[in-house]
């Protein structure tokens, strides 16, 4: 009985295939493979690369603003004062929750919703974006709602956007 | 009896159909490649950005712009182990300024002043920004943690008053679509 023996590469024994097999390659036309193994390895590697090292951030962007000239910001302020600002004060309310106060408007301005109204209903009463917007903060007030100060202002088309620092 | 085990035509050999898998991983690849964000060292780890309503934030066109310098205001508290329990003191509070891999304590404002006229005066030598061309000005980017107090965010538009520079962007989470 002929013994089939498992091929080994480089091997040095003699193969033997059986009458079938010889007769199937005959027949089989003989179709090109190129090897798969290295390209899916690398393929892997990158998607192994990516999953550990991608991190998902949210899209952040520019609110674009203007500085005053070099000197001191409160002097300008003081020195030059521009027609008929408008203020607006944040102050804490609450722990870490601040209000706004505008010129103008008799209420405290609870959300950045409401400052935005107010401001379009002033930009549309003035009828010009150059009337100067003076944001003054309070030391304690978290940035997120000067953000929302500013935002609002440059939303309503304000143009001159200020923020000065309340003198205690 | 043998031809139930040999199947005419069948050489024995199981093969695998690699091509859904191959499609699928390339998807995946792709996916990552586009979704992923390429780091930039401007821009400081754990800092929680404002996302106002209705936000006018632009998105950023151009991450290495030259003509700029992005100044991170850095919350204590988002540098505190979780474990520890930061309070809302800690996060109102910045630990430091960050621009690049260099670090400010936030009284030394000289230091900072200092780096931005450095900044301003490369980038001018470099022709990033052309003194007077308003659409190509030099600015400072605020990228404060929305946590932080006006008080620790403030000296940094001191800083860059005194620095000369003139145009000044705030960075937030844009406008969600």
């Amino acid at each position: 009985m002929a013994l089939s023996t498992k091929k080994i590469q480089g091997d040095q024994t003699i193969h033997y295939d059986p009458p079938r097999k010889q007769r199937k390659a005959a027949a089989e036309p003989r179709s090109m493979q190129p090897p798969l193994t290295p390209m899916i390895d690398v393929t892997f590697q990158l998607l192994l690369f990516f999953l550990l090292t991608c991190e998902f951030r949210e899209s952040e962007g520019n609110i674009p603003g203007t500085l005053p000239a070099k000197g001191n910001i409160v002097q300008e302020v003081q020195q030059t004062p521009p027609p008929d600002p408008v203020q607006i004060r944040l102050r804490l309310v609450a722990d870490r929750v601040a209000a706004y106060e505008m010129t103008g408007v008799p209420v405290v301005i609870s959300s950045p919703a409401e400052l935005l109204e107010h401001l379009k209903q002033r930009q549309d009463q003035l009828g010009s974006a150059d009337v100067p917007i003076v944001i003054f903060p309070s030391a304690d007030v978290p940035w997120q709602y000067v953000v929302e100060a500013f935002n609002a202002a440059v939303h309503a088309r304000f143009t001159k956007i200020g923020f000065a620092e309340q003198i205690l | 009896m043998a031809s139930s085990v040999y199947k005419k035509g069948s050489s024995g050999d199981v093969n695998f159909n690699m091509t859904p898998m191959i499609d699928c991983t390339f998807q995946l690849i792709i996916f990552f490649i586009l979704a992923s964000q390429t780091a930039n060292e401007a821009y400081a780890k754990h800092i929680r950005p404002a996302r106002p309503h209705e936000s006018q934030a632009l998105a950023v066109k151009d991450y290495q712009a030259k003509n700029r310098i992005v100044i991170n205001v850095v919350s204590a508290g988002a540098l505190m182990d979780e474990k520890r329990g930061p309070t809302e003191f800690d996060f109102a509070r910045a630990a430091h300024y960050k621009v690049g891999h260099k670090e400010f304590e936030v009284g030394n404002m000289d230091s900072l002043i200092e780096l931005i006229e450095q900044k301003k005066v490369e980038a001018k030598k470099d022709g990033d920004y052309i003194e007077g061309d308003k659409s190509n000005e030099f600015f400072i980017e605020i990228r404060a943690d929305e946590r932080i107090s006006w008080q620790d965010v403030a000296p940094v538009i001191r800083a860059g008053v005194a620095a000369g520079v003139r145009k000044m962007n705030i960075t937030a989470l844009t406008a969600q679509k």
